[in-house]
């Protein structure tokens, strides 16, 4: 394990400004955020959400969009169609239509236009003069929003546009701001955020009349959202089929305030990182105070805006390795803090002390995809608030490929894994691993990041590999030299034993599932895939019209209890099993068919039959299960 | 005796008329003892709504059940053969849940009753606000806040437990105890009746986990009550109790020796101050 130490070394500047000095000079190149003397700056209506949905998954190859829209689908119960969206980062070259230069190099500017014929005003007004545009145009959507299922309000036009800053441009801002200790990214990446704080200020936090904003500005990541679900942002706008590494989304339950816009819906935008949010803030107002004394300034009106804000101020204005973010953010209490080493004790205390009333209080759990430089790839980062009071479930499966889930719902991580399964067999329908993070503990930092990193140092390649480590840096990883089964392939016919079959035959007739599942765990080291499925299917095929009680019973044993399982991943074997349980059950007799039907002891029912359910009849026999 | 009704969750909503979770409770009414629901994907109130007094209803479910499972169950029995998601058992009253891996949130709000066994671990705050007689077994641990405002009597005389064993299986099923059986920094904070059973030997719970709790002698009393419920996880799990409970860095100890009983703080101190609040 490493554990990072706040020295001058890793803050992430190149031309080592102190924090402190870091911190002012940001403060100051903002201080025409500042309203005017006597005007309001604070929002007197913030918007609070309830028990939204939120999901992000991170994977060693890109994947299409319609891989994150399987589990927004399966939360669709968690949002109420009022806001939804998702982020993209880690895009590739060809789906984007660029260079791989220019996506590494030129920020990706995504402008939504509430009033299409903001266009122009905006181009030459905000992007003209500050910008050369290496690429840009309206992102393709359907034809007709009413096509989109759920989708009652049509979504804005969305301008892409791939920038890069002019130089005399950066230089004369570098200059008026007082930038020029800063690295030549660092002053990018700023000149890049006020343009688009002005842009907002200019075309949607200053009007009544809502007329264009930003919906991101990072390199190599970008952020859709509409009024609606945000499965519909991805239909809409085509998406489909667009590839990344790291996607997250989230489904949108406000509980009160003005919603009635896309503006509202998350993902929100830092710099560089798209965060997702589900809670509510008890201490919006002190956030936002504490944001105001660092020139910073909400103009969404919700809570998941303020919390990106203070990761980005967090990164950027104190240069915050990732560790001390969390830190600032979920701070470490209690009996955990003191169960800390001593310098890490030393070390948080300074960052409770100087930002504990900017930690958000009250029930937060954040999702947010990172892009870093190109050497440094792409992050999914999970948190949750140190008092744990909302939902979270991470997931790792590893293998030729890996992929890592965060979600509000087990359920959905699962519903990723099947969609992404189903396209390629690389990928299983059942997770490696699935746990809980403790928030703000000693243990795991109540946080987990799935880094995203080239394999040969700069992704020129596109090849690329994933870790896991917790809040700390220490990792997580699955158990080592075992492989994931080919599920797509049916296995071989020599895989038939003799000794199985007549182990199988002989259980059933002495009517003995206990013995079966110890046969079958004894051997199991030993088996190989092929085997294991070809024992499965002869279980099930013995027992399904027979004796299906059996059948689920063994399979049931097999899949519950813990056992060794040599080169075999356990998910793999458990994808077998429950694949034989449902071949089993689909071959028992609809609720409503009548006739002699064997061993009756089953009746099966669906949602196209659930309009036949009746009562189970005489001539049905009772089950032993 | 029992016949089964296999629903195929596929095509449900996750909640609300048209759930299967629904569709259960109208089986149920028309005689079916048994229903397994499989291919779920995230539908609530699993095993819940049937009504009063469901002695004799069995309820398997597969795949992925959803929030709420077992909520207000009174006398059926669950077993679930995955891992389970949030709100868990709340106000269950009577019957009997297994669970085959996790559990999440809030697991056991407000439970009156019920014998409960978990395979793995319980995410934050199970059992708050519990009350009355419910014994749960959780073998992994939970992440902090258990038994918050617990309100169950006295376990030697009919009130609630929980036992948390703090093991985990392995990837070759080998019963491996966590370094901190209970890693949190809040136990049974607030309560005010009940107690847990903390598997212990090496005495790393401390006093500061206990905000209003305290340590007592595990007596041979606390054993003969824990003992059937540590036989049926054992019968449904395989963790066994000399083997893989009992044995202690590969020697076998006194059930005193490895377990550890936390129950609210009787100080004769508090309950003085505490009465004289309305001076």
């Amino acid at each position: 394990m490493t554990r990072n130490l706040y020295t001058p070394s890793n803050i992430q500047s190149s031309r080592r400004v102190s924090p402190h000095s870091r911190a002012e000079i940001y403060e100051e190149a903002r201080t025409h955020f500042r309203p005017e003397p006597g005007r309001e700056w604070f929002p007197s209506s913030p918007e609070a959400e309830g028990g939204c949905g939120v999901t992000g998954f991170a994977c060693s190859i890109p994947v299409g969009g319609r891989h994150i829209y399987e589990p927004s689908i399966q939360m669709r119960n968690r949002g109420n169609g009022k806001g939804g969206g998702i982020a993209a980062c880690g895009l590739v070259p060809e789906d984007m239509g660029v260079s791989r230069s220019v996506l590494d190099e030129d920020y990706i500017l995504q402008i939504a236009l509430l009033d299409p014929n903001a266009r122009g005003e905006v181009e030459k007004n905000c992007i003209e003069p500050f910008f050369n545009v290496d690429q840009g145009g309206m992102i393709p959507t359907v034809d007709d929003y009413r096509d989109i299922p759920l989708l009652d309000i049509q979504p804005p036009d969305v301008a892409r546009y791939f920038v890069k800053a002019k130089p005399e441009a950066l230089e004369r801002f570098a200059e008026e701001k007082g930038l020029k200790n800063l690295s030549d990214r660092e002053i990018e990446d700023e000149f890049v955020f006020q343009n688009s704080f002005q842009l907002n200020q200019q075309y949607y936090a200053s009007l009544g009349e809502k007329r264009a904003f930003v919906l991101s500005h990072a390199r190599n990541l970008l952020i859709i959202k509409i009024v609606g679900y945000a499965e519909a942002a991805v239909q809409y706008y085509r998406m489909p089929d667009m590839r990344a590494h790291v996607w997250i989304a989230h489904q949108r339950y406000p509980t009160r305030g003005r919603v009635w816009h896309p503006g509202g819906a998350h993902p929100f935008i830092g710099m560089n990182e798209a965060l997702v949010h589900n809670g509510d803030f008890a201490n919006y107002h002190s956030v936002s105070e504490y944001l105001a004394q660092h020139n910073l300034f909400p103009q969404f009106l919700t809570d998941t805006e303020v919390s990106v804000l203070l990761f980005d101020l967090f990164n950027r204005t104190y240069g915050y390795p990732t560790e001390y973010i969390i830190e600032a953010l979920a701070p470490t209490t209690e009996l955990d803090f003191d169960r800390l080493p001593a310098d890490k004790r030393r070390i948080y205390r300074h960052i409770q002390a100087s930002h504990i009333h900017a930690s958000p209080d009250g029930p937060w759990f954040f999702i947010i995809a990172r892009s870093l430089d190109p050497a440094k790839g792409f992050q999914l980062v999970g948190i949750t608030d140190t008092a744990m009071l909302r939902p979270q479930v991470f997931a790792l499966q590893e293998g030729e490929v890996s992929i890592g889930l965060i979600c509000s719902e087990k359920q959905a991580i699962d519903a990723t894994l099947a969609s992404l399964a189903k396209e390629d067999s690389r990928f299983t329908p059942v997770a490696d691993q699935y746990w809980n993070a403790r928030g703000g503990s000693y243990t795991n930092g109540g946080a987990f990041l799935f880094h995203i990193t080239p394999k040969n140092g700069d992704g020129t390649n596109g090849q690329y590999e994933m870790r896991v480590t917790n809040k700390f840096g220490e990792s997580v990883t699955t158990a080592p030299g075992q492989t994931h089964c080919d599920l797509s392939s049916a296995p071989t016919v020599s895989a038939k034993n003799e000794e199985d079959k007549a182990k199988i035959e002989r259980a059933i007739k002495e009517n003995d599932p206990v013995g079966l599942y110890t046969y079958f765990r004894d051997l199991i080291v030993e088996m190989d895939y092929d085997r294991l499925r070809w024992f499965v299917d002869e279980l099930v095929d013995q027992t399904a019209k027979k004796k299906p009680s059996f059948g689920i019973e063994a399979l049931t044993l097999c899949m519950d209890r813990r056992y060794p399982t040599g080169d075999k991943k356990r998910s793999s074997i458990y994808s077998i099993l429950r694949n034989g349980l449902e071949t089993l059950f689909e071959r028992q007799h609809l609720c409503h068919e009548t006739g002699n039907n064997g061993d009756s002891t089953h009746r099966r029912i669906t949602w196209d039959t659930r309009d036949r359910l009746r009562g189970p009849e005489g001539n049905e026999k009772n089950s032993s299960h | 005796m029992k016949k089964t009704l296999l629903i195929d969750a596929r095509g449900f909503s996750p909640e609300g008329a048209n759930c299967d979770a629904r569709l259960a409770i109208e089986a149920y009414n028309v005689g079916w003892k048994h229903l397994i629901h499989y291919n779920s994907r995230g539908t609530r109130f699993h095993a819940a709504g049937f009504g009063p007094s469901t002695e004799g209803l069995r309820v398997d479910c597969y795949d992925n059940p959803g929030d709420y499972l077992g909520s207000g169950m009174d006398g059926l029995e669950v077993y679930v053969h995955c891992n389970a998601q949030d709100q868990l058992g709340q106000i269950t009253k009577k019957g009997k849940l297994v669970v085959y891996g996790d559990v999440g949130q809030t697991f056991l709000y407000g439970a009156k009753g019920g014998e409960i066994y978990v395979l793995g671990n319980a995410a934050g705050r199970p059992m708050i606000n519990a009350v009355g007689s419910l014994k749960a077994i959780i073998n992994g641990t939970a992440l902090d806040f258990l038994a918050e405002s617990f309100m169950a009597g006295d376990p030697l005389n009919g009130g609630g437990f929980a036992i948390v064993n703090g093991v985990e299986l392995d990837e070759n099923g080998r019963v491996v105890p966590f370094v901190l059986p209970y890693p949190g920094s809040n136990l049974l904070s607030l309560a005010s009746g009940g107690a847990i059973y903390v598997r212990d030997p090496h005495r790393t719970l401390v006093e500061e986990q206990l905000n209003g709790g305290a340590f007592y002698a595990f007596k041979p009393e606390d054993w003969k009550l824990l003992l059937p419920y540590l036989r049926e996880n054992e019968r449904l799990f395989d963790i066994q109790i000399e083997r893989d409970l009992l044995t202690v860095d590969g020697v076998l100890k006194t059930p005193r020796e490895v377990y550890r009983k936390v129950a609210p703080s009787t100080d004769k101190e508090i309950q003085a101050e505490l009465e004289g609040m309305g001076d």
